[in-house]
């Protein structure tokens, strides 16, 4: 399914990015590292534990 | 989303949940904020993962719950006047006001009309030059760009048969009224992290440090919550109280400056009455004096505040986060989505409805 979606808050944005959409209007550009590192966390809290 | 996948693991998320309960040494108290994490939280039954020690408290972060009934109360007798359609979001048609609802009134004959986007009820507007179209606009911060988005655009295209019922809402003073009650049991927050992806994380940061309480910036899918929960517990139990962020792949520190530039220009914060909470000092926006023309109260009368009719509703209490769905006596008996009795069992992001639709038949595991 296609739907439009305004980029108006989203300048940045290039060809290819995800955006977070709602209620029709983009408002982030999802950050594909960060992502990447937030699904790296589960090793790291179990190597070092919950306390830093 | 590409990412979902990934962010759904069943094997991590157990994973999660074993880390948690290795470093929690004494009970602790979180409150979601948001209800679509409220709805993750139930859907993938994540309560049921997690230590007894650890209790979670769902929030206030349904915009159609919190809104007054009065507003449709309104939006009603708005929609029943001759060449107005009234337009909002699907979730608003069957919230009950003091007098039935926007799909009675549909049912009834009014126009009432449910939109994706503000930005389709300006078109609505476009396409219908001799009709008024007025848009009953909810929502926080996350949604309130949007709108800002759609009378921004009418006013530079002169459009004189838009306007709209604001009944915006924000975060950070509800957070405040929960911790300055005197029965908060509340001891850290996952923050909304669409509402972040907007404001950032820096709105948090004086509510952290006043009422020394965790506050992280949490995404939607199962292993952002419980990544989240372990961000907050890892801060509880070493007696730190910062604005951290879990939610980094859409929520920057100063979130989403081209969003926060139209918001400050299209409104002014104003104080606002929440359903279960009262009034909050500047919680609400409404539109400022140079776009007052789009506003509905101004073009067709003020909302009478309307004393709320007796309900058996708890919506309030669990809003609060004082109460869970099964703490009601009507929950899906008397109460159930097809006849709701109140907005939490409505909304795709209220704590009944998820509860209802997830949970009905799940025997508690006791802390939830």
């Amino acid at each position: 399914m296609v739907h439009a979606v305004n980029l108006a808050y989203v300048p940045e944005a290039v060809l290819g990015d995800q955006v977070l959409v709602h209620v029709g209007v983009a408002i982030a550009v999802i950050d594909a590292a960060a992502a990447a590192r937030t699904l790296g966390y589960l090793e790291q809290l179990e190597t070092t534990g919950i306390e830093d | 989303m590409e990412f979902s996948p990934d962010f759904r693991d069943p094997s991590a998320a157990q994973r999660y949940a074993a880390a948690i309960a290795r470093q929690i040494s004494q009970p602790w108290t979180i409150m979601e904020v948001c209800g679509g994490q409220t709805h993750a939280i139930v859907r993938y039954g994540i309560e049921q993962l997690l230590p007894d020690s650890l209790t979670l408290v769902h929030g206030p972060g349904c915009p159609v719950c919190v809104t007054p009934p009065d507003y449709l109360d309104h939006a009603i007798t708005l929609a029943h006047r001759p060449g107005v359609i009234l337009t909002t979001f699907a979730d608003m048609l069957r919230v009950p006001g003091n007098q039935g609802d926007l799909a009675r009134a549909r049912a009834e004959g009014a126009d009432v009309r449910a939109v994706t986007s503000p930005l389709a009820a300006l078109a609505l507007a476009r396409a219908n030059p001799d009709q008024e179209i007025v848009f009953l606009a909810v929502g926080f911060e996350t949604t309130a760009p949007a709108v800002a988005l759609a009378v921004h655009q009418a006013a530079s295209e002169g459009c004189r048969n838009f306007s709209l019922l604001v009944a915006h809402v924000l975060v950070p003073p509800a957070l405040t009224a929960l911790l300055a009650a005197p029965d908060n049991s509340v001891q850290g927050f996952l923050a909304a992290g669409h509402v972040c992806a907007v404001t950032g994380t820096t709105a948090y940061n004086a509510i952290a440090e006043r009422w020394q309480v965790p506050i992280v910036a949490t995404g939607f899918e199962p292993l952002d919550i419980l990544h989240g929960i372990a961000m907050a517990i890892a801060q509880l139990e070493s007696g730190r109280a910062e604005v951290e962020n879990q939610y980094s792949r859409a929520v920057r520190e100063d979130g989403n400056p081209a969003a926060q530039k139209l918001l400050a220009e299209i409104f002014d914060t104003v104080p606002r009455r929440w359903r279960g909470l009262g009034l909050i000092p500047a919680s609400g926006f409404a539109l400022a004096s140079a776009y007052r023309r789009f506003d509905a109260e101004a073009r067709f009368g003020a909302i009478p505040v309307v004393e709320e009719t007796t309900t058996p509703c708890i919506a309030g209490t669990i809003l609060r986060g004082q109460a869970k769905p099964r703490d009601c006596p009507a929950f899906a008996s008397r109460c159930t989505p097809e006849h709701p009795l109140g907005p939490t069992m409505v909304s795709s992001e209220g704590a009944c409805a998820a509860y209802f639709r997830y949970q009905r038949t799940h025997v508690s595991s006791g802390h939830g």
